[in-house]
């Protein structure tokens, strides 16, 4: 039901209040979206849904995932 | 991409198909209830490569889909007035209502927008003050609190011209009205995992307990859908039946905090139809009184239709999992894409629209 | 001249430019001459007379209605060129001559129209063509976007050179000259709705002097197609149904920039269905194929030709792709146009 793609932090912009806004980089194609909803800096990755921010990918989990994985090796 | 490439990795799915295969030792039927996931699974021919025992269903999560005709009426009620810009996700632009669809409306001069988010729709009414801007607000979880950060930025700019046409369902109750349904099939669910980014994965705990069905939180792409296959089948032939989460990278626990108090401000729940099911109770979302004059239903008042329901198509079945696409005369034949009877087949994520489409 | 009113100040399109008096004489002899200026044009007539050899032609039109008409990497103006000439080249000819007709919206800037046709001069010089005719109407505002270009064009076939979809046989391999998906995303991050900043630019090109090096080296080419509008796997179902034949693509050959991919991942739109303006696909006996793309590759617009799959069989007409886990899915022909997605 929910495309939601991930993409990489590049710039914040705090200026408008309750709508903090970040360039995300999703594999060249650079968009604005907002993050107000979840605690990001610069290269932080964040999935991507309509325009807003709704979670932000766990690079530690992410790495877990793929080792538990690997360890099916079946 | 990072974070898309490694889950489509080919060496990763073949690892998994074989790790389902000697698994399973029986049949299972799964059913994934997100849109999205059908579509991946149609996409990628999923189904080709595990063994038969497996049996995949396909759930409702598709909010094109189940939005009901009367909305979709209104919709292009609203949609021809002179006075509005009509906006709206390009998903629902071919969901036909009862007689036609926005893009039929669009060619007969209705000003209708096509737009990426819900906060491009806010700088159009601010851009347009003379006009009233309507965003056709469908979704599950994962976007009504987009759709309500749009709306709070129209309040927080004083804008009078911006209202919300709300279709939006949840997906605890629609698994709930499936496993209590006498003739539920499912053996076990994967959740939708950009649902559960927000929602976390409380109410899927006490479904799971009371229905003793294992529920894995999924992701969209094949390794995802593979690992929340393989999840579940490893619980489903251990005899258990837990929450768990195959989709950690993108789904905290708690899920999205700040999005949940939005929609607990913001919203209440209500009872609403689902196209091709019925109604479901408790199963809806509308804004609250508080918010209501930011409806376009209050804004512009509508009078109630009598609707012709198509009863000639099994979308609801299939919808429930009790029957698959190719169970139906129409499948192909009368119902395809350019003439579609049922609402599975109107939009690409639709359970038959991504299997005629990659047959 | 005593007219009171200067006709020549207006720094935008006004209806008397279409009108066939003085206003239209100023606007072809001050932009579209300049730049078109050939002793065929300069005929001055109500059309072009002009000497063949005996032999066979081939004949096309296209019209341009693109938005925006600037984008990055070509406008309206190349693109109506390169579409017309790729056309011609498609079908196995030599393009010669275009003509030109615009409908113009009142309002237009005029700066907009010169740029518009400086760039058809280059695309026609590049690809060797001469624009022979034109017509210019101008409507009012709003009845139509801006400018709409319509080129219609001829060109010779050589003896010897017989190119349909139709002859498209099994045992034959596809070969595309380039990356997949370039002009319709650049396209789409150009309109505001759907806004996003990208690196991409439109692929328009002429692929007349490719092709024509293609001639001079290989004996024996079925089909050429250049994949537009509805994309590759629209022309490959065309290609399909017209030679009743079963083609298979290699999912992991396709050439796919990861911009194209990006974009398509986010709008929920699948790159094989968007729009190509400076692509040609090549059907031809995998014998030739190793042949081919080395003079592909000549080209700047063959630089990534690759083989991207074959048709596999005659008696059902049918696209599939050979998925990157080695099963296949069926590559239908789209219903509409392919629309962005949230879900």
């Amino acid at each position: 039901m929910c495309l939601a793609v991930p993409g990489k932090i590049t710039s914040i912009d705090h200026s408008i209040e309750d709508m903090t806004m970040a360039k995300v980089d999703f594999g060249g194609i650079i968009k604005n979206i907002c993050v107000q909803w979840v605690d990001v800096k610069e290269g932080d990755y964040i999935l991507a849904h309509a325009g807003m921010a709704i979670s932000v990918v766990d690079t530690i989990e992410a790495e877990q995932t793929l080792n538990d994985l690997k360890q099916l090796s079946f | 991409m990072k974070y898309i490439d490694e889950y489509r990795n080919k060496e990763q799915v073949q690892a998994l198909i074989r790790a389902i295969r000697q698994t399973v030792t029986r049949t299972w039927h799964i059913m994934e209830i997100c849109g999205g996931q059908t579509h991946a699974i149609a996409r990628y021919r999923l189904e080709d490569m595990l063994p038969p025992e497996i049996q995949l269903l396909h759930g409702p999560g598709c909010p094109v889909c189940v939005t009901p005709v009367e909305i979709i009426d209104q919709a292009l009620t609203l949609a021809r007035r002179p006075d509005v810009i009509f906006t709206s996700f390009g998903d629902m632009m071919r969901v036909p209502g009862s007689k036609k669809d926005l893009l039929q409306v669009k060619a007969k001069g209705g000003d209708i927008r096509m737009l990426y988010s819900p906060l491009d729709a806010v700088t159009l009414a601010e851009e347009n003050p003379d006009k009233e801007v309507v965003f056709f607000a469908i979704g599950f979880e994962t976007t009504a609190p987009v759709h309500l950060m749009a709306l709070k930025e129209a309040i927080r700019k004083g804008l009078n011209n911006f209202t919300l046409l709300t279709s939006l369902f949840t997906v605890p109750p629609a698994i709930e009205a499936i496993l209590s349904d006498k003739g539920c099939k499912v053996d076990g669910f994967l959740t939708a995992g950009h649902v559960c980014a927000i929602t976390g994965n409380g109410a899927y705990r006490q479904l799971a307990e009371r229905y003793k069905t294992p529920m894995v939180v999924t992701g969209f792409e094949p390794v995802d859908l593979l690992y929340g296959i393989y999840r579940c089948i490893c619980q489903l032939e251990a005899g258990i039946y837990n929450v768990e989460n195959a989709y950690k990278r993108a789904v905290p626990e708690h899920g999205n905090i700040p999005a949940c108090i939005l929609m607990d401000e913001m919203l209440e729940s209500c009872d609403i139809e689902w196209r091709g099911i019925g109604v479901i109770p408790n199963s809806g979302k509308q804004l609250r009184t508080a918010f209501k004059k930011y409806s376009s239903r209050e804004k512009f008042k509508f009078l109630p239709k009598e609707i012709r329901i198509s009863s000639e198509c099994i979308a609801g079945e299939i919808m429930k999992g009790r029957k698959q696409p190719r169970d139906c005369p129409y499948f192909g034949t009368t119902c395809h894409p350019e003439h579609p009877i049922g609402a599975p087949m109107v939009s690409s994520e639709g359970v038959c629209a991504a299997y005629y489409k990659y047959k | 001249m005593n007219c009171p009113i200067p006709f020549s100040d207006s720094d935008c399109v006004l209806l008397s430019h279409g009108g066939g008096g003085r206003m239209t004489h100023q606007l072809i002899s001050r932009i579209f001459y300049p730049a078109f200026r050939n002793p065929l044009l300069e005929q001055d007539h109500d059309g072009c007379v002009f000497t063949v050899d005996a032999g066979r032609m081939a004949y096309s039109t296209d019209s341009f209605v693109v938005d925006p008409i600037f984008f990055p990497g070509g406008d309206i103006g190349d693109l109506a060129v390169n579409g017309t000439v790729n056309d011609l080249a498609c079908c196995g000819a030599t393009p010669l001559y275009l003509t030109a007709g615009f409908i113009l919206e009142e309002g237009l800037p005029l700066k907009d129209l010169e740029r518009i046709v400086q760039s058809m001069k280059r695309a026609a010089d590049k690809a060797g063509v001469q624009i022979v005719a034109g017509d210019t109407k101008v409507v009012e505002r709003g009845k139509c976007d801006k400018l709409f270009i319509n080129t219609s064009g001829v060109g010779i076939v050589l003896p010897g050179i017989y190119i349909a979809p139709s002859l498209a046989k099994e045992g034959d391999v596809v070969i595309c000259s380039g990356a997949i998906g370039t002009h319709g995303i650049t396209i789409l991050s150009a309109r505001e709705s759907l806004g996003f900043e990208t690196n991409l630019r439109s692929d328009t090109a002429s692929l007349n002097n490719m092709i024509s090096e293609l001639f001079n080296y290989i004996d024996e080419i079925h089909v050429l197609r250049d994949p537009t509008r509805g994309g590759v796997s629209g022309t490959l179902n065309e290609i399909a149904q017209a030679a009743n034949a079963e083609i298979i693509l290699d999912e992991a050959s396709l050439p796919i920039p990861e911009e194209v991919q990006a974009a398509s991942d986010i709008l929920g739109l699948d790159p094989l269905y968007v729009a190509n303006e400076g692509l040609v696909l090549v059907i031809l006996p995998e014998k030739e194929a190793g042949k081919a793309l080395s003079v592909m590759q000549r080209f700047a617009e063959g630089k990534q030709a690759t083989v991207i799959g074959h048709v596999s069989s005659c008696g059902k007409a049918l696209v599939k792709m050979k998925t990157i886990y080695g099963n296949y899915r069926v590559i239908d022909m789209l219903s509409g146009e392919q629309l962005p997605r949230i879900c």
